[in-house]
């Protein structure tokens, strides 16, 4: 609203508008003070939402018959074909499959086809992806009973929407990580004794760790 | 009685255990659980040249090793194959509810033919949490 002074009106005229001025401007800052009230709401709201709990790549069906080794292993496994592939990061391909008692079940293998690892959730189960969990690592490790000391392989895995990042914190506290890619990771490591697994969002905060220790 | 006999009687008493089972491809073994997997269960002794908190099942040519978690407080569970007693453990470890399951001759192919062809499975308590209750599995195809 334009500000406006009657130069030449009556004395009376003159105090009704400027009262009108002053309400005029009162209203406007009431309705931006409301404004950016509502959108801070609405922001916090938006932030104490899930962050991590979707994997937009659902990847495409594998063509032609499983092979009855791959048919038992989702069998015995929990889940049920057919293989739907993701990705394929260096020697490494991902899968999914519907599990038998709901949920998605994950897979890797090597080129050939095959599977190698395969996990299907429990019924109902809130795990993998959620912001408690959001990295499924299925990362080949060499344990060490006697001390409980593990040795990571190869970091690979699966990560939800959200997630950049994923690694291994070292003993001596070095970080080896890796970028996750359409939520696949992977990357083989050199030997080192690992205390930790790590995952980091888009701005490169720390969002998720477990250790490795027993 | 003849010796054949006396076989199939002892594997008939296995499958109705419970403890063996066959599909059309694999033979199932369950060589722990289902119990609560802690730093001291399986108690010491369990599994020999290992320590207390590991179970294992016998030598054979295993195709796989398979573990259910199905509940406990969040323990982390490593879980695969031993080509010997008190040898390292190759495979994974598991935290999340549900079953897992690795391919010996695939997991080869993947990392470099680290797991022989006459080994034992096994599952451990890997820490960060009090207990994970599972099921531990040797399966041959």
């Amino acid at each position: 609203m334009p500000l406006m002074f009657s130069v030449g009106r009556s004395g009376s005229e003159g105090v009704r508008t400027v009262t009108r001025l002053k309400f005029s401007v009162l209203a406007v800052a009431l309705v931006a003070a409301t404004a950016s009230a509502v959108a801070a709401i609405a922001s916090s709201n938006r932030q104490q939402g899930p962050r991590f709990a979707t994997v937009s790549n659902t990847g495409t069906v594998v063509r032609g018959e499983l092979a009855s080794i791959d048919e038992e292993t989702l069998s015995s496994g929990g889940g049920s074909a057919p293989l739907r592939i993701l990705g394929q990061r260096d020697n490494l391909v991902f899968y999914t499959a519907a599990g038998r008692s709901g949920g998605v079940c994950r897979a890797l293998g090597p080129l050939d086809g095959h599977i190698a690892s395969l996990f299907c959730p429990a019924s109902g189960s809130s795990g993998f992806p959620s912001d408690a969990q959001p990295v499924l690592d299925m990362s080949g490790i060499a344990w060490d009973p006697s001390s409980r000391s593990t040795q990571v392989l190869d970091l690979s895995g699966f990560a939800a929407d959200g997630i950049a990042r994923v690694g291994v914190i070292a003993k001596d506290g070095s970080l080896h990580s890796t970028a996750v890619v359409s939520n696949l990771y992977h990357t083989d490591l050199p030997a080192f004794t690992a205390t930790a697994l790590v995952a980091f969002d888009e701005s490169g905060a720390e969002v998720y760790r477990r250790p490795y220790s027993g | 009685m003849k010796r054949g006999q006396r076989w199939k009687l002892f594997l008939l008493a296995l499958l109705v255990g419970g403890i063996v089972s066959v599909s059309a491809y694999a033979t199932t073994t369950i060589y722990w659980g289902y119990n609560n997997l802690t730093q001291s269960n399986p108690p010491l002794g369990t599994c020999s040249g290992n320590g207390p908190g590991v179970a294992c099942s016998g030598f054979n040519n295993w195709d796989r090793s398979q573990i259910q978690i199905a509940g406990g407080t969040g323990a982390i569970v490593s879980f695969g194959f031993q080509n010997c007693a008190g040898c390292v453990l190759y495979g994974a470890s598991g935290k999340p509810l549900g079953t897992y399951t690795l391919i010996r001759n695939e997991y080869n192919s993947v990392h470099g033919g680290v797991i022989n062809p006459y080994n034992r499975t096994m599952c451990g308590y890997g820490g960060d949490g009090s207990a994970s209750y599972v099921q531990c599995r040797a399966i041959w195809f």
